[in-house]
């Protein structure tokens, strides 16, 4: 009985062992992993920041003028009757015509916008002024 | 019985053996554990242990649209470790590499004889070198990793962003102005590495991550900055001047939406760029401004209501004895009204506006429109200007001060005093930066409007833009008039000083200064051209640029054009 207990110790301690060493090793495999994952990360952050240079040279009014003179493209700014103008968006048209108790109770029947846009909600671009 | 005591014997000294052996390695142990394990402990803690310096990335500079003018990439430099390459070895590394980065064997070969555990043999290179030494697979030379400042938009705005050297720090403009903001700090971690020199991550790794450099966005526009610089290198060429300089301000909030001098360099290529093509000459340059200086005798006049605008005054026919010296005007004019003189721009007549005014109230207005001081733009090495007290005026100064002759003042000075006129009479600080931003984007810090002090009343400021319209409509300033937009300004034909004392008669600063639409300015604009030749006029040289400058900036910020007739020019 003392045998077999002292046996299932050594046992027990033998698969500890193991365990740990296999949990260290594993540990040690994605680290790896991790590693060379972060070299590519940093490889294609690398890239980008290439990309970004060269749209932001390719961009540059300088290059962009020098292309149209290569391409002997002449440009000539419109003239004023070929401009539209718009002024904004068109203005929501309430028919006049129908009064306002009625036009309130149609309401009630109607199907409402769940939510409007607020002017604080909307995206302004990002303008020169 | 005698076999078995033999092999009892054999066992014995085998036992003996294992136990000697045994013996040896637990002393052994014992030895390491005791008397050498802090030696050993240190000595694998640094084989194993390696902090690693993790630098920052440089901030990006960008446009007031978040255009990118300078932002960090990184690149490879290739070093060797002298030590690990065998003497035997090195003529053949050094033919090898001096084959690919197209360096001189000898120079190769004279830094991986040095007795060093690391030389640089070439720093930043392109891709395709940095591949090749990769493939070249030598032991003892290795490539690292660094970050190299590009500025993709190559001369743009060079003066204004200036440059980061080799180490990434500012050296010039913006650069350095900003290089604590730009630069970030450094970080740190503490990693394990195995043989390999693999790193390993496990749980006790300690790292304080790096502050990245913060983003600087400047006032300047990229799109007016290009106008600015393509009619600049235009008339620069035309000329065949020896220097000039342009800037663009807005002048309700200060900000310089472009600046540009010439000669200039290419950012990217500043190691071969002599000082004078670096100098920001818009900034740090003094001459005798001349004519565009009557704006502040006029101002002076106006604000004091010293003169009435038809008041007449006799111009002696083109010739004027002031303290012993004849004054000149480059057209004798016999009765000028207040306003013809400033269209004509009369030397005479200004003198004797100023002879009205006094030699204090000059002083006191150049000094209020910030002439002889600090205009405190977030440049390096602007320049002061020259202005000196009434005390040290001598009897000619009435007649030299007032029309720009005996002052020192800069293009920065210039530009930011009309900005006064055309913004109602407030002068504002001058800047270059609008805003910081992190990597996120989040705002940090904003530059808006800033310090402004009153040197004009509306209504004062008001008739000075009248005076400086009339002076395009009817003047000097006639070049500056454009079709679709009013404009005002002055122009100036400053003679230089002669190295021996005295006025030359060869050599002038041509400039002009003024403002766009005219009722209610958007731009102020001064164009200064240093020598320019044969024509040496300010009229005739530099108001031309400043009315196509004035035009396409206009248009680009949609800007309704206040007259009538259409642009035609493409």
């Amino acid at each position: 009985m003392k045998l077999l207990k002292f046996l299932l110790f050594i046992a027990l301690i033998t698969v500890t062992t193991f365990l740990y060493t296999h949990q260290r090793i594993e540990a040690i495999k994605y680290s790896y992993k991790i590693n060379l994952n972060n070299i590519e990360v940093n490889k294609l952050l690398d890239q980008r920041s290439e990309l970004e240079y060269n749209v932001a040279r390719l961009k540059a009014p300088t290059y962009l003028e020098m292309q149209l003179a290569k391409g002997d493209v002449k440009m000539v700014l419109p003239k004023r009757w070929q401009v539209f103008e718009t002024t904004g968006l068109a203005k929501e048209v309430t028919p006049r015509t129908i009064p306002l108790f009625v036009r309130n109770v149609m309401n009630l029947f109607s199907l409402k916008s769940e939510a409007q846009a607020t002017p604080a909600d909307e995206v302004h671009s990002i303008k020169p002024y | 019985m005698r076999k078995g005591k033999h092999n009892n014997s054999r066992l014995f000294i085998i036992f003996i053996i294992f136990i000697s052996i045994l013996s040896f390695y637990i002393t052994r142990i014992i030895f390491l554990q005791t008397y050498k394990s802090q030696y050993l402990s240190k000595l694998a803690h640094k084989q194993h242990s390696v902090v690693l310096e993790l630098k920052p990335q440089r901030g990006d500079i960008l446009d007031r649209n978040y255009r990118k003018l300078a932002l960090d990439h990184s690149v490879y430099s290739v070093f060797a470790a002298p030590r690990k390459i065998s003497a035997d070895r090195k003529d053949s590394v050094a033919q090898a590499l001096s084959k690919v980065l197209g360096l001189d064997k000898g120079l190769v070969l004279s830094r991986i004889e040095k007795d060093k555990a690391f030389v640089w043999i070439k720093r930043e290179l392109d891709k395709d070198l940095s591949d090749a030494v990769e493939a070249l697979n030598i032991d003892g030379v290795e490539l690292l990793k660094e970050y190299k400042r590009f500025y993709p938009k190559g001369s743009l705005a060079s003066h204004i962003i200036g440059f980061a050297g080799l180490d990434d720090t500012g050296l010039e403009g913006v650069e350095l102005e900003y290089d604590s903001y730009l630069k970030g700090s450094p970080g740190w971690r503490w990693t394990v590495r195995d043989a390999k020199r693999r790193n390993i991550f496990s749980g006790d790794v300690k790292s304080i991550p790096p502050s990245e450099g913060l983003n600087v966005i400047l006032t300047i526009d990229e799109t007016i900055q290009h106008i600015a610089e393509r009619e600049l290198e235009k008339v620069f060429e035309k000329y065949r001047a020896k220097s000039a300089s342009i800037i663009i301000m807005d002048p309700h909030t200060g900000e310089i939406l472009a600046l540009a001098n010439r000669p200039t360099f290419d950012l990217n290529d500043f190691s071969r760029s002599t000082k004078d093509q670096m100098r920001n000459r818009a900034v740090t340059d003094l001459y005798e401004p001349g004519s565009v200086f009557k704006i502040v005798t006029a101002s002076c006049a106006i604000e004091n209501r010293a003169v009435e605008l038809d008041q007449e005054f006799f111009c002696e026919n083109g010739k004027y004895r002031v303290g012993g010296r004849i004054l000149h005007d480059h057209k004798p004019y016999a009765t000028l009204t207040f306003r013809e003189i400033f269209e004509k721009s009369s030397n005479i007549g200004v003198t004797k506006v100023a002879e009205v005014l006094g030699r204090d109230e000059i002083y006191k207005f150049s000094r209020l429109f910030g002439f002889g001081d600090l205009t405190g733009i977030d440049l390096p090495g602007e320049a002061v200007g020259i202005l000196r007290p009434p005390r040290e005026w001598s009897a000619v100064s009435i007649s030299a001060v007032p029309i720009g002759q005996e002052v020192g003042v800069t293009s920065i000075q210039l530009v930011t005093a009309v900005s006064a006129i055309a913004n109602g009479g407030r002068l504002l600080r001058p800047h270059i930066v609008k805003e910081i931003r992190n990597a996120n984007g989040d705002l940090i810090k904003a530059f808006s409007l800033q310090e402004s002090k009153r040197v004009l009343s509306r209504e004062s400021a008001k008739i000075i833009r009248d005076i400086l319209k009339g002076v395009v409509e009817n003047g000097t300033g006639r070049n500056a008039k454009a079709d679709s937009y009013t404009t005002a300004g002055k122009t100036g034909t400053a003679q230089k000083i002669e190295s021996g004392g005295g006025y030359s008669h060869s050599k002038f600063v041509a400039s002009f200064l003024g403002f766009a639409p005219a009722e209610s300015p958007k731009i102020a604009i001064i164009v200064s051209l240093d020598e320019p030749r044969p024509v040496y006029y300010g009229g005739l040289v530099s108001a031309p640029v400043f009315r196509n400058v004035a035009v396409d900036v206009l248009r680009y910020l949609n800007v309704p054009a206040d007259k009538a007739k259409e642009e035609t020019r493409i």
